[in-house]
């Protein structure tokens, strides 16, 4: 490789390392033909310690004599210091140089800010200051610290990662999914994303983290945008907020919640709605999610016809008209009874499935029951038993 | 059914992943939960660096119980536990540890790099429970440990040398043994003869539960344990995510009672349904509970191709 055809004619060391695109004194060397990059000419002045405009002077006796330049006057000072904020990010393998011709990216200010410690504002300062600009619909940006802007403008982790740029809408799931990942609040996440100068397609409140089930504690590590997706949890955030289930949907709409289908929630709701409607029947979360393949488990229905003292089929109908369906090929008995319950607690397969003999014989065995009486109770419930065999009639023993 | 993901309880805590630039207040207490430690593998992901560094300047490290790595600590390149032993004068409540807390989609299980488990005994000698996933590299100190109440290795394949060494260890507390042996083809291929003292009881007085999973050789290991010693001492045993045949489950209709047993789980297997009815029978009216789901066909195509049979382990690649 030569360096020949534009080498700078020069001798002084300074001269030769200004020249370099790699600013030392070896080639590749400065094109003549192509304007000088502004960050090239900021960071000379900070190796040589002297103003850019010194630089610009040099530059044009070495024979560039076009050097890209800031719409405003150029700084005075340029310190070592702020070479660190000339390099473009995402582009670390080439030798590149932060275009000032472009408004600077919000990705560059927040991860600057990440690596040095510093509030998003203060590198916005610096660079302004070094002639670089932010475009018209960048307002101020935080004063504070957070190290956590890096993931919230963030919304493509793959690669090099997709960033969210200055007045750029996020979409209203952005927020819950990285306020999951970062185990945050969501309206913390949201009004940061706003301070950072990102649009949302809803104005955040307060009462938002409350309808998004967050309860405040630490290391709550909820999944937000899951957790809030039940009939259960709707109708205890409305009664916990005091609005109208209907209007607890929409918002959780517009926070990005109930991306599909529809949400099946009564105006008045029934005094053990939220019994039925929550896993462990006691009127509080983890509420029963809706599952549109298989439908609500049968054991559910039995055990909340248990407790509310209505019949399974009243049972499964409520919960019908509450979002829950029973499948299709699902029996409900006529009298709710834990024998029931305690057998189909065992019993891992969906009425879409067929139960085979190792799933009775699992069955009899954590029941105390013959696989015969296994498979004849399920059958009456209304699941398939696809294998032909002679199912013993010998009970299981439980132990202790 | 996959058998690798990622842990969502360890040593009866609930899992709690080390968000990545985590705040102090939103972090639960120290002693409530098992930490993870897993760092995306993106450039412009938090780097392993800094996480450790927040992780260990935030959290008070005396008060931790349970410490779980992922990536990058563990993975296709190998796996380190320096950062934690580094640290041993702090993590002085610290009872288990999970390493290669790594699922598919981060690193198959066969390229998960391990090492001597060694110093990381050595430095914690109030451990209890321990948990690694992968393979290359691992090895065991035959000295053992005094306290060590729990050991399980995921494995596509676990060095034989190293399965050998757990075998052969001393371990008087250990209540839990589960090895996910593996296939040759991924650095498996212990023979039961290597797993010779395990067998014979020797080394583990307080064994109570012992899991020999995951083999092309489910039905030697089940005629080796027909007439094992330490059989008799077992709670529990697991013959599962093998490739154990109805030649196997004969062994066991066949060898000692095992009536004495709380639990067998075969589950994931290729037994008859008239093997599957006949150890049904003979276990669960003695109060055996015996799992036998996961029945599994074997792969014609490795027939049509001409190999010995079909049957195939659940965790290999």
């Amino acid at each position: 490789m030569t360096d020949a055809p534009h080498a700078p004619v020069s001798g002084d060391p300074d001269d030769r390392r200004i020249a370099g695109r790699l600013l030392r004194d070896s080639p590749p060397w400065l094109d003549p033909g192509k304007p000088v990059p502004y960050g090239h000419l900021l960071a000379s002045a900070a190796l040589l310690r002297c103003a850019p405009a010194a630089v610009v002077s040099r530059l044009a006796a070495l024979g560039y004599h076009e050097v890209e330049r800031p719409e405003g006057p150029l700084p005075e000072a340029v310190g070592p210091e702020d070479t660190v904020l000339l390099r473009p990010l995402g582009k670390e393998y080439d030798f590149d140089w932060l275009d000032v011709t472009a408004p600077v990216p919000l990705r560059q200010t927040v991860v600057l800010a990440e690596q040095l410690g510093v509030a998003p504002a203060e590198v916005a300062r610096r660079l302004t200051a070094l002639g670089y600009h932010y475009p018209a619909v960048a307002g101020p940006l935080p004063e504070t610290h957070d190290a956590r802007d890096v993931l919230l403008i963030r919304t493509d982790a793959k690669g090099d990662g997709e960033w969210l740029d200055h007045g750029e809408q996020a979409r209203a799931r952005h927020v819950l999914d990285i306020a999951t990942r970062l185990k945050c609040g969501p309206h913390a996440a949201a009004l940061r994303l706003v301070a950072l100068g990102v649009r949302l397609p809803y104005t955040p409140h307060p009462d938002d983290d409350r309808l998004l089930g967050l309860t405040g504690r630490p290391g709550d590590g909820l999944d937000f945008a899951r957790a809030a997706e039940s009939p259960g949890h709707v109708l205890d955030a409305a009664r916990a907020t005091g609005r109208r289930p209907a209007d607890v949907v929409a918002r959780l709409a517009e926070l990005g919640c109930w991306g599909t289908g529809e949400v099946l929630v009564p105006d008045v709701p029934e005094p053990d709605d939220l019994v039925v409607l929550s896993e462990r029947l006691d009127g509080r979360a983890p509420w029963l999610r809706v599952n549109g393949v298989v439908g609500v488990a049968l054991r559910h229905v039995l055990r909340a016809a248990l407790v509310t003292g209505r019949g399974p089929a009243a049972t499964a109908e409520r919960l019908a008209a509450l979002g829950h369906r029973l499948h299709k090929n699902a029996i409900p008995p006529a009298v709710a009874d834990e024998e029931d319950i305690r057998l189909l607690g065992t019993v891992d397969r969906s009425f879409l499935d067929g139960v085979h003999l190792e799933h009775v014989l699992r069955s009899a065995g954590l029941t105390g029951r013959s696989p015969a009486g296994v498979a004849a109770r399920l059958t009456a419930l209304g699941y398939r038993l696809p294998d032909e065999v002679v199912y013993p009639e010998t009970r299981a023993v439980p132990r202790g | 059914m996959s058998h690798v993901h990622h842990v969502q309880r360890f040593h009866g805590l609930p899992v709690y992943t080390f968000p990545p630039y985590a705040h102090p207040e939103d972090l639960p207490d120290a002693g409530a939960v098992a930490w993870r430690l897993s760092c995306g593998p993106y450039p412009t992901d938090e780097g392993s660096e800094a996480c450790w560094g927040r992780f260990t300047g935030m959290v008070e490290l005396e008060k931790v119980r349970a410490l779980i790595l992922g990536h990058p600590w563990y993975d296709s390149f190998g796996g380190s536990d320096d950062a934690v032993i580094g640290l041993r004068d702090r993590f002085t409540g610290l009872e288990a540890v999970f390493l290669g807390d790594l699922e598919y989609e981060e690193s198959m299980i066969s390229l998960i790099g391990l090492h001597d488990l060694g110093p990381l005994l050595e430095a914690f000698p109030g451990l209890q429970e321990l948990v690694v996933r992968g393979g290359d590299n691992l090895d065991f100190p035959v000295a053992g440990h005094r306290n060590l109440r729990s050991l399980r290795v995921e494995s596509g394949g676990i060095p034989p040398e190293a399965a050998e060494h757990i075998a052969a260890a001393d371990l008087p507390s250990l209540e839990r043994l589960e090895l996910w042996l593996g296939t040759e083809e991924y650095g498996g291929g212990t023979t039961v003869e290597q797993l010779a003292p395990l067998l014979a009881g020797d080394g583990k007085p307080a064994l109570r539960h012992l899991g020999l999973q995951n083999s092309p050789d489910q039905d030697e290991l089940a005629a080796a344990l027909a007439s094992a010693p330490v059989v008799a001492r077992l709670r529990s045993l697991s013959l599962s995510m093998g490739a154990l045949s109805d030649t196997g489950g004969e062994a066991l209709l066949s060898g000692q009672p095992l009536t004495h047993l709380e639990e067998l789980d075969l589950s994931h297997h290729f037994l008859s349904h008239a093997m599957m009815l006949r150890l049904w029978s003979a276990l669960e009216p003695s109060g055996v509970r015996v799992n036998l789901t996961g029945k599994s066909e074997e792969d014609e195509q490795d027939l049509e191709d001409g190999m010995e049979h079909g049957r195939y382990i659940a965790v290999a690649e």
